[in-house]
Protein backbone atom coordinates (compact mmCIF):
# COMPACT_ATOMS: atom_id res chain seq x y z
CA UNK A 1 0.00 0.00 0.00
CA UNK A 2 2.46 2.66 1.47
CA UNK A 3 5.13 2.14 -1.07
CA UNK A 4 3.11 2.08 -4.26
CA UNK A 5 1.77 5.95 -2.99
CA UNK A 6 5.45 6.96 -2.51
CA UNK A 7 6.42 5.84 -5.64
CA UNK A 8 3.51 7.50 -8.00
CA UNK A 9 4.58 10.75 -5.73
CA UNK A 10 8.32 10.37 -6.23
CA UNK A 11 7.67 9.72 -9.93
CA UNK A 12 5.31 12.32 -10.70
CA UNK A 13 6.85 15.64 -8.38
CA UNK A 14 10.78 14.26 -8.63
CA UNK A 15 11.43 16.66 -11.65
CA UNK A 16 9.50 19.81 -10.07
CA UNK A 17 11.79 20.65 -7.07
CA UNK A 18 15.13 19.56 -8.47
CA UNK A 19 18.02 20.79 -5.43
CA UNK A 20 15.66 22.51 -3.11
CA UNK A 21 15.88 19.06 -0.46
CA UNK A 22 19.21 17.52 -0.95
CA UNK A 23 19.84 15.46 2.08
CA UNK A 24 17.24 16.73 4.52
CA UNK A 25 16.43 13.88 6.57
CA UNK A 26 19.56 13.99 8.23
CA UNK A 27 19.72 16.85 9.40
CA UNK A 28 15.61 16.77 10.68
CA UNK A 29 17.04 13.62 12.56
CA UNK A 30 19.95 15.09 14.07
CA UNK A 31 18.23 17.97 15.43
CA UNK A 32 15.36 16.00 17.07
CA UNK A 33 17.71 13.47 18.87
CA UNK A 34 19.30 16.41 19.96
CA UNK A 35 16.55 18.23 21.19
CA UNK A 36 15.40 14.57 22.62
CA UNK A 37 18.79 14.47 24.90
CA UNK A 38 18.49 17.65 26.04
CA UNK A 39 15.26 17.80 27.13
CA UNK A 40 15.64 14.61 28.41
CA UNK A 41 18.91 16.13 30.27
CA UNK A 42 17.00 19.16 31.41
CA UNK A 43 14.39 16.55 32.80
CA UNK A 44 16.93 14.58 34.37
CA UNK A 45 18.77 17.49 36.33
CA UNK A 46 15.49 19.16 37.43
CA UNK A 47 13.98 16.35 38.88
CA UNK A 48 17.23 15.02 40.60
CA UNK A 49 17.29 18.82 41.93
CA UNK A 50 13.87 18.65 42.94
CA UNK A 51 14.30 15.86 44.81
CA UNK A 52 17.69 17.24 46.07
CA UNK A 53 15.76 20.32 47.61
CA UNK A 54 12.65 18.42 48.91
CA UNK A 55 15.14 15.42 50.57
CA UNK A 56 16.57 19.05 52.31
CA UNK A 57 12.69 19.50 53.63
CA UNK A 58 13.03 16.20 55.12
CA UNK A 59 10.01 14.45 57.24
CA UNK A 60 12.28 13.77 60.93
CA UNK A 61 14.39 17.41 61.97
CA UNK A 62 17.66 16.20 63.41
CA UNK A 63 19.32 17.26 66.76
CA UNK A 64 21.37 19.68 64.98
CA UNK A 65 19.55 21.37 62.20
CA UNK A 66 18.92 25.35 61.79
CA UNK A 67 15.35 24.02 62.82
CA UNK A 68 15.89 22.60 66.02
CA UNK A 69 18.49 24.95 67.51
CA UNK A 70 16.27 28.02 66.14
CA UNK A 71 13.57 26.24 68.26
CA UNK A 72 15.61 25.64 71.14
CA UNK A 73 17.75 28.99 71.46
CA UNK A 74 14.62 30.97 70.35
CA UNK A 75 12.04 29.38 73.10
CA UNK A 76 14.63 30.51 75.72
CA UNK A 77 15.27 34.14 74.44
CA UNK A 78 11.26 34.81 73.72
CA UNK A 79 11.07 33.13 78.06
CA UNK A 80 12.98 36.16 79.18
CA UNK A 81 10.84 38.73 76.83
CA UNK A 82 7.64 37.35 78.54
CA UNK A 83 8.99 37.59 82.07
CA UNK A 84 10.16 41.27 81.43
CA UNK A 85 7.14 42.04 79.65
CA UNK A 86 4.67 40.66 81.99
CA UNK A 87 6.18 42.65 85.02
CA UNK A 88 6.21 45.78 82.65
CA UNK A 89 2.24 44.72 82.13
CA UNK A 90 1.44 44.64 85.82
CA UNK A 91 3.69 47.39 87.63
CA UNK A 92 3.99 49.93 85.04
CA UNK A 93 1.06 52.80 84.99
CA UNK A 94 2.16 54.08 81.69
CA UNK A 95 -0.70 52.48 79.74
CA UNK A 96 1.18 52.67 75.92
CA UNK A 97 3.90 50.75 78.11
CA UNK A 98 1.37 48.21 79.74
CA UNK A 99 -0.35 47.72 75.87
CA UNK A 100 2.82 46.74 74.74
CA UNK A 101 3.80 44.77 76.93
CA UNK A 102 0.80 42.73 76.73
CA UNK A 103 1.13 42.80 72.85
CA UNK A 104 4.97 41.08 73.00
CA UNK A 105 3.93 38.67 76.28
CA UNK A 106 1.16 37.18 74.36
CA UNK A 107 2.54 37.07 70.79
CA UNK A 108 5.75 35.30 71.84
CA UNK A 109 3.99 33.28 74.40
CA UNK A 110 2.12 32.11 71.22
CA UNK A 111 5.13 31.54 69.21
CA UNK A 112 6.74 29.78 72.11
CA UNK A 113 3.56 27.07 72.28
CA UNK A 114 4.17 26.57 68.65
CA UNK A 115 7.92 26.11 68.59
CA UNK A 116 7.53 23.80 72.00
CA UNK A 117 4.58 21.71 69.56
CA UNK A 118 7.04 21.25 67.17
CA UNK A 119 10.34 20.09 69.18
CA UNK A 120 7.64 17.54 70.55
CA UNK A 121 6.00 16.40 66.76
CA UNK A 122 10.03 16.04 66.17
CA UNK A 123 10.75 13.91 69.37
CA UNK A 124 13.18 16.35 70.39
CA UNK A 125 14.28 17.21 73.69
CA UNK A 126 13.61 21.05 74.89
CA UNK A 127 17.27 20.76 76.45
CA UNK A 128 20.38 19.90 74.32
CA UNK A 129 24.02 18.95 74.34
CA UNK A 130 23.88 21.23 71.03
CA UNK A 131 26.18 24.19 71.94
CA UNK A 132 24.09 27.30 72.34
CA UNK A 133 23.37 29.57 68.91
CA UNK A 134 25.48 26.58 67.13
CA UNK A 135 22.60 26.50 64.64
CA UNK A 136 23.77 30.16 63.02
CA UNK A 137 27.00 28.73 62.10
CA UNK A 138 28.73 31.67 63.09
CA UNK A 139 26.59 34.31 62.30
CA UNK A 140 25.99 35.69 65.43
CA UNK A 141 27.81 35.36 68.59
CA UNK A 142 27.55 34.94 72.27
CA UNK A 143 27.70 37.58 74.69
CA UNK A 144 30.99 37.96 76.76
CA UNK A 145 28.47 36.53 79.73
CA UNK A 146 27.81 33.57 77.40
CA UNK A 147 24.15 34.86 77.16
CA UNK A 148 22.23 34.98 73.66
CA UNK A 149 22.65 38.33 71.54
CA UNK A 150 20.06 40.77 73.22
CA UNK A 151 19.44 39.12 76.57
CA UNK A 152 19.30 40.75 79.32
CA UNK A 153 21.64 39.24 82.20
CA UNK A 154 19.86 38.06 85.46
CA UNK A 155 21.34 40.88 87.59
CA UNK A 156 19.32 42.99 84.62
CA UNK A 157 16.00 41.54 84.98
CA UNK A 158 16.22 41.32 88.78
CA UNK A 159 17.22 45.16 88.49
CA UNK A 160 13.84 45.79 86.38
CA UNK A 161 11.91 43.91 89.40
CA UNK A 162 12.87 46.34 91.36
CA UNK A 163 11.25 49.38 89.65
CA UNK A 164 8.35 51.45 89.45
CA UNK A 165 6.91 54.55 87.36
CA UNK A 166 9.02 55.93 85.22
CA UNK A 167 12.10 54.52 85.84
CA UNK A 168 10.37 51.06 84.93
CA UNK A 169 9.04 52.54 82.06
CA UNK A 170 12.40 53.19 80.65
CA UNK A 171 14.47 50.30 81.56
CA UNK A 172 11.71 47.92 80.21
CA UNK A 173 12.08 49.88 76.76
CA UNK A 174 15.99 49.40 76.71
CA UNK A 175 16.30 45.83 77.99
CA UNK A 176 13.02 45.01 75.34
CA UNK A 177 14.80 46.49 72.69
CA UNK A 178 18.31 45.51 73.26
CA UNK A 179 16.30 41.78 73.04
CA UNK A 180 14.67 42.60 70.06
CA UNK A 181 18.03 43.48 68.25
CA UNK A 182 19.62 40.68 69.49
CA UNK A 183 16.70 38.19 68.81
CA UNK A 184 15.98 39.71 65.14
CA UNK A 185 19.20 37.99 63.11
CA UNK A 186 18.47 34.83 64.87
CA UNK A 187 14.97 35.12 63.36
CA UNK A 188 16.38 36.67 59.87
CA UNK A 189 18.66 33.35 59.73
CA UNK A 190 16.18 30.53 60.75
CA UNK A 191 13.61 32.14 57.69
CA UNK A 192 16.31 32.48 55.42
CA UNK A 193 17.86 28.34 56.40
CA UNK A 194 15.39 26.23 58.28
CA UNK A 195 14.20 22.82 56.41
CA UNK A 196 10.81 23.51 57.38
CA UNK A 197 8.26 26.00 55.48
CA UNK A 198 6.25 26.73 58.87
CA UNK A 199 9.07 27.22 60.71
CA UNK A 200 10.93 29.89 57.95
CA UNK A 201 7.20 31.10 58.37
CA UNK A 202 6.99 31.52 62.03
CA UNK A 203 10.31 33.37 61.96
CA UNK A 204 9.60 35.33 58.82
CA UNK A 205 6.77 37.03 61.20
CA UNK A 206 9.07 37.03 63.81
CA UNK A 207 10.77 39.30 62.09
CA UNK A 208 8.03 41.74 60.79
CA UNK A 209 6.86 42.04 64.23
CA UNK A 210 10.29 42.48 65.97
CA UNK A 211 11.26 45.14 63.77
CA UNK A 212 8.38 47.14 64.07
CA UNK A 213 8.32 47.11 67.56
CA UNK A 214 11.65 48.10 67.75
CA UNK A 215 10.33 51.06 65.75
CA UNK A 216 7.98 51.91 68.54
CA UNK A 217 10.18 51.15 71.52
CA UNK A 218 12.84 53.67 69.99
CA UNK A 219 10.09 56.38 69.60
CA UNK A 220 8.55 55.82 73.04
CA UNK A 221 12.38 55.87 74.66
CA UNK A 222 12.51 59.27 72.86
CA UNK A 223 9.36 60.52 74.48
CA UNK A 224 10.60 59.67 77.81
CA UNK A 225 13.74 61.41 77.02
CA UNK A 226 15.49 58.25 77.24
CA UNK A 227 18.70 56.66 75.22
CA UNK A 228 18.74 52.89 74.38
CA UNK A 229 21.63 50.29 75.18
CA UNK A 230 24.60 50.34 73.28
CA UNK A 231 22.60 47.57 70.44
CA UNK A 232 24.58 43.80 70.91
CA UNK A 233 27.20 43.43 67.96
CA UNK A 234 26.08 42.08 64.61
CA UNK A 235 28.06 39.56 62.59
CA UNK A 236 26.58 40.32 59.74
CA UNK B 1 11.81 -2.19 11.38
CA UNK B 2 14.90 0.54 10.34
CA UNK B 3 17.27 -2.45 10.28
CA UNK B 4 15.39 -4.71 8.00
CA UNK B 5 14.48 -1.99 5.24
CA UNK B 6 18.05 -1.02 5.30
CA UNK B 7 19.49 -4.81 5.21
CA UNK B 8 16.85 -5.87 2.12
CA UNK B 9 17.77 -2.50 0.83
CA UNK B 10 21.15 -2.71 0.10
CA UNK B 11 21.05 -6.11 -2.12
CA UNK B 12 18.97 -4.37 -4.58
CA UNK B 13 20.65 -1.45 -4.78
CA UNK B 14 24.05 -2.81 -5.35
CA UNK B 15 22.20 -5.30 -7.77
CA UNK B 16 20.87 -2.77 -10.07
CA UNK B 17 22.61 0.25 -9.74
CA UNK B 18 21.42 1.13 -13.50
CA UNK B 19 18.26 0.74 -12.37
CA UNK B 20 18.12 3.34 -9.76
CA UNK B 21 16.04 5.49 -11.46
CA UNK B 22 12.90 2.64 -11.59
CA UNK B 23 13.79 1.19 -8.48
CA UNK B 24 14.42 4.35 -6.57
CA UNK B 25 10.88 5.04 -5.31
CA UNK B 26 9.55 1.98 -5.00
CA UNK B 27 11.61 0.78 -1.91
CA UNK B 28 12.61 4.06 -0.03
CA UNK B 29 15.34 2.47 1.37
CA UNK B 30 17.37 2.02 -1.43
CA UNK B 31 18.05 5.65 -1.25
CA UNK B 32 20.28 5.48 1.46
CA UNK B 33 23.17 3.08 -0.48
CA UNK B 34 22.50 5.06 -3.64
CA UNK B 35 23.13 8.81 -2.31
CA UNK B 36 26.96 6.74 -0.73
CA UNK B 37 28.09 6.60 -4.27
CA UNK B 38 27.82 9.55 -6.11
CA UNK B 39 31.27 9.39 -7.72
CA UNK B 40 29.95 6.19 -9.33
CA UNK B 41 27.81 7.25 -11.48
CA UNK B 42 28.14 10.64 -11.82
CA UNK B 43 25.12 11.51 -14.14
CA UNK B 44 22.87 9.56 -11.92
CA UNK B 45 23.33 11.25 -9.06
CA UNK B 46 21.78 14.62 -9.35
CA UNK B 47 18.25 13.25 -10.36
CA UNK B 48 18.38 11.05 -7.76
CA UNK B 49 18.72 13.60 -4.46
CA UNK B 50 15.29 15.75 -5.30
CA UNK B 51 13.67 12.31 -5.59
CA UNK B 52 14.96 10.62 -2.52
CA UNK B 53 14.12 13.94 -0.58
CA UNK B 54 10.54 14.02 -1.63
CA UNK B 55 10.28 10.30 -0.58
CA UNK B 56 11.77 11.31 2.98
CA UNK B 57 9.38 14.56 3.28
CA UNK B 58 6.70 12.05 2.87
CA UNK B 59 8.22 10.03 5.29
CA UNK B 60 9.20 12.43 8.00
CA UNK B 61 9.83 10.74 11.32
CA UNK B 62 6.85 11.48 13.25
CA UNK B 63 7.47 9.22 15.90
CA UNK B 64 10.83 11.05 16.55
CA UNK B 65 9.04 14.48 16.03
CA UNK B 66 5.97 13.27 17.92
CA UNK B 67 8.30 12.12 21.10
CA UNK B 68 10.47 15.48 20.87
CA UNK B 69 7.70 17.72 21.37
CA UNK B 70 6.40 15.83 24.13
CA UNK B 71 9.31 15.35 25.33
CA UNK B 72 10.31 19.44 25.69
CA UNK B 73 6.75 20.03 26.59
CA UNK B 74 7.21 17.77 29.58
CA UNK B 75 10.39 19.12 29.70
CA UNK B 76 9.08 22.54 29.64
CA UNK B 77 6.12 21.54 32.84
CA UNK B 78 8.83 19.88 35.00
CA UNK B 79 11.53 23.30 34.90
CA UNK B 80 8.16 25.25 35.67
CA UNK B 81 7.01 23.77 38.33
CA UNK B 82 10.41 23.09 39.83
CA UNK B 83 10.79 27.41 39.51
CA UNK B 84 7.36 27.89 40.88
CA UNK B 85 8.09 25.66 43.91
CA UNK B 86 11.74 27.08 44.89
CA UNK B 87 10.43 31.05 44.42
CA UNK B 88 7.63 29.63 47.09
CA UNK B 89 10.02 28.29 49.23
CA UNK B 90 12.49 30.73 49.03
CA UNK B 91 11.03 33.96 49.91
CA UNK B 92 8.77 32.89 53.72
CA UNK B 93 8.56 37.03 53.95
CA UNK B 94 5.87 36.83 51.02
CA UNK B 95 3.32 34.50 51.72
CA UNK B 96 0.96 33.80 48.64
CA UNK B 97 -3.02 34.40 49.20
CA UNK B 98 -4.46 31.69 51.01
CA UNK B 99 -5.89 29.67 48.20
CA UNK B 100 -9.21 28.52 51.05
CA UNK B 101 -10.03 31.90 51.04
CA UNK B 102 -9.44 33.20 47.44
CA UNK B 103 -11.58 30.25 45.89
CA UNK B 104 -14.51 31.74 47.90
CA UNK B 105 -16.84 33.60 45.36
CA UNK B 106 -15.96 37.21 45.52
CA UNK B 107 -13.30 37.25 48.53
CA UNK B 108 -10.22 40.09 47.19
CA UNK B 109 -7.21 39.87 48.92
CA UNK B 110 -4.68 42.92 48.70
CA UNK B 111 -0.83 42.49 50.93
CA UNK B 112 -0.91 45.12 53.63
CA UNK B 113 2.44 46.11 54.00
CA UNK B 114 2.48 48.22 56.61
CA UNK B 115 1.52 47.74 60.54
CA UNK B 116 3.48 50.12 62.80
CA UNK B 117 1.54 52.09 65.37
CA UNK B 118 0.38 55.49 64.95
CA UNK B 119 -1.53 57.79 66.85
CA UNK B 120 -4.59 59.62 65.75
CA UNK B 121 -6.89 59.17 62.78
CA UNK B 122 -5.72 56.77 59.86
CA UNK B 123 -6.17 57.01 55.96
CA UNK B 124 -7.11 53.49 54.92
CA UNK B 125 -6.55 51.84 51.26
CA UNK B 126 -10.39 49.81 51.88
CA UNK B 127 -13.59 51.11 53.98
CA UNK B 128 -13.80 48.68 55.79
CA UNK B 129 -10.15 48.36 56.16
CA UNK B 130 -8.44 45.06 55.81
CA UNK B 131 -4.73 46.25 57.17
CA UNK B 132 -2.20 48.88 57.83
CA UNK B 133 -0.98 51.12 60.37
CA UNK B 134 -3.05 51.64 63.40
CA UNK B 135 -3.45 52.17 67.34
CA UNK B 136 -1.33 50.58 69.73
CA UNK B 137 -4.45 49.68 71.33
CA UNK B 138 -6.57 46.76 69.99
CA UNK B 139 -10.03 45.96 69.88
CA UNK B 140 -11.04 43.24 72.06
CA UNK B 141 -12.11 40.45 69.57
CA UNK B 142 -13.19 37.67 72.12
CA UNK B 143 -16.23 36.84 69.76
CA UNK B 144 -17.32 40.52 71.19
CA UNK B 145 -20.01 41.95 69.30
CA UNK B 146 -20.31 45.81 69.30
CA UNK B 147 -23.75 47.49 69.40
CA UNK B 148 -22.36 50.99 67.56
CA UNK B 149 -19.58 51.60 64.96
CA UNK B 150 -16.10 51.21 66.47
CA UNK B 151 -12.69 53.17 65.25
CA UNK B 152 -11.04 51.80 61.91
CA UNK B 153 -7.79 52.18 63.76
CA UNK B 154 -8.35 49.94 66.37
CA UNK B 155 -10.28 46.97 64.29
CA UNK B 156 -7.32 47.11 62.21
CA UNK B 157 -5.13 45.99 65.37
CA UNK B 158 -7.50 43.14 65.97
CA UNK B 159 -7.39 41.70 62.62
CA UNK B 160 -3.23 42.30 62.64
CA UNK B 161 -3.77 39.60 66.10
CA UNK B 162 -5.86 37.18 63.89
CA UNK B 163 -9.73 38.18 64.02
CA UNK B 164 -12.28 38.31 61.86
CA UNK B 165 -14.20 41.59 61.35
CA UNK B 166 -18.15 41.32 60.26
CA UNK B 167 -19.07 44.36 59.70
CA UNK B 168 -23.02 45.44 58.51
CA UNK B 169 -24.90 48.48 57.14
CA UNK B 170 -26.30 50.58 60.13
CA UNK B 171 -29.93 50.14 59.52
CA UNK B 172 -30.02 46.09 59.16
CA UNK B 173 -33.45 44.17 60.05
CA UNK B 174 -33.04 42.97 63.69
CA UNK B 175 -33.00 39.22 62.61
CA UNK B 176 -30.42 40.07 60.79
CA UNK B 177 -27.75 40.85 63.10
CA UNK B 178 -28.65 38.50 65.35
CA UNK B 179 -28.10 36.16 63.33
CA UNK B 180 -24.87 37.51 62.10
CA UNK B 181 -24.08 37.83 66.03
CA UNK B 182 -24.41 34.17 66.17
CA UNK B 183 -21.08 33.73 64.03
CA UNK B 184 -18.98 35.85 66.57
CA UNK B 185 -20.78 34.98 70.14
CA UNK B 186 -18.44 33.18 72.28
CA UNK B 187 -15.55 32.72 69.46
CA UNK B 188 -12.41 34.06 69.67
CA UNK B 189 -10.88 35.80 67.24
CA UNK B 190 -14.06 37.39 66.35
CA UNK B 191 -16.05 40.79 66.43
CA UNK B 192 -18.70 42.54 64.55
CA UNK B 193 -19.59 45.99 64.47
CA UNK B 194 -21.94 48.53 62.27
CA UNK B 195 -20.07 50.48 59.53
CA UNK B 196 -21.45 53.40 58.36
CA UNK B 197 -21.87 53.98 54.83
CA UNK B 198 -20.88 49.98 54.27
CA UNK B 199 -21.94 49.30 50.37
CA UNK B 200 -23.40 45.91 51.13
CA UNK B 201 -25.46 44.72 53.68
CA UNK B 202 -22.27 42.79 55.27
CA UNK B 203 -18.73 43.03 55.21
CA UNK B 204 -16.05 40.13 56.43
CA UNK B 205 -12.58 41.19 56.84
CA UNK B 206 -9.40 39.47 57.60
CA UNK B 207 -5.93 40.89 57.55
CA UNK B 208 -5.48 41.34 53.57
CA UNK B 209 -9.15 39.96 52.83
CA UNK B 210 -11.92 41.21 52.37
CA UNK B 211 -15.57 39.64 51.37
CA UNK B 212 -19.33 42.01 50.42
CA UNK B 213 -22.48 40.15 51.05
CA UNK B 214 -25.63 40.72 51.27
CA UNK B 215 -27.51 37.88 53.55
CA UNK B 216 -26.63 36.58 56.84
CA UNK B 217 -27.27 33.20 55.75
CA UNK B 218 -24.81 33.52 52.51
CA UNK B 219 -22.70 30.31 53.08
CA UNK B 220 -19.58 32.19 52.39
CA UNK B 221 -19.87 33.29 55.89
CA UNK B 222 -18.93 30.27 57.64
CA UNK B 223 -16.52 29.50 54.73
CA UNK B 224 -14.67 33.04 54.91
CA UNK B 225 -14.53 32.34 58.64
CA UNK B 226 -13.24 28.86 58.56
CA UNK B 227 -10.49 29.47 55.89
CA UNK B 228 -9.17 32.50 58.00
CA UNK B 229 -10.43 32.98 61.47
CA UNK B 230 -6.67 32.85 63.37
CA UNK B 231 -5.22 33.82 60.04
CA UNK B 232 -1.82 32.28 60.73
CA UNK B 233 -0.31 32.46 57.14
CA UNK B 234 -1.26 36.49 56.60
CA UNK B 235 -1.23 38.20 59.59
CA UNK B 236 2.04 39.36 60.49
CA UNK B 237 1.40 39.01 64.78
CA UNK B 238 -0.63 36.06 64.13
CA UNK B 239 -1.52 34.47 67.65
CA UNK B 240 -1.18 37.64 70.13
CA UNK B 241 -3.97 38.12 72.54
CA UNK B 242 -7.67 39.13 71.33
CA UNK B 243 -8.84 40.09 75.25
CA UNK B 244 -8.90 44.00 75.88
CA UNK B 245 -11.20 44.00 78.75
CA UNK B 246 -11.41 47.79 78.95
CA UNK B 247 -11.77 48.63 74.96
CA UNK B 248 -14.97 45.78 75.71
CA UNK B 249 -16.57 47.83 78.31
CA UNK B 250 -15.42 51.37 77.07
CA UNK B 251 -14.99 50.93 73.01
CA UNK B 252 -14.03 53.79 70.81
CA UNK B 253 -16.81 55.51 68.31
CA UNK B 254 -16.23 55.49 64.39
CA UNK B 255 -13.42 58.34 63.60
CA UNK B 256 -12.09 58.76 67.19
CA UNK B 257 -9.73 55.87 67.22
CA UNK B 258 -8.58 55.34 71.12
CA UNK B 259 -4.53 55.09 71.87
CA UNK B 260 -4.99 53.55 75.50
CA UNK B 261 -7.79 52.79 77.36
CA UNK B 262 -10.64 55.55 78.12
CA UNK B 263 -10.62 56.42 81.92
Amino acid sequence: MGPSDITAVADTEAPAEPEQTPARRRPLTVILVCVLAVAALVIAGTTGWLIGSSSSAPATVTESSVDAGFARDMSTHHTQAIEMANYARDYSSDPSIKILARDIETQQYFQLGEMQGWLDVWNLSRSSSEPVMGWMNGHEQLTSDGLMPGMATPAEVNKLETLTGKALDIYFLQLMLRHHQGGLPMAQYAAAHATQPYVRLLASKMVEAQSREIIQMEQLLREHGASPLPAPPTTH
Amino acid sequence: MAQRKSTSSRPSAKAGTSKTRSGRGSTTPTARPESKRPSNAQRPAPPRKPGKSIVNQKQRPWGLITAAVLVVVFAAVVVTYAVTRTSKQTNPYKQPALADATKISGVTYRVEPNHNHVQGAIKYDASPPVGGNHSQYWVDCTGTVYPNAIANENAVHGLEHGAVWIAYRPGLPKADVDALAKYVSGQDRMFMSPYPGLKSNISLQSWGYQLFLDSPTDPRIQQFINALRYNPKTTPEYGADCSQPTFKAHPSTFGNPLWAPAT
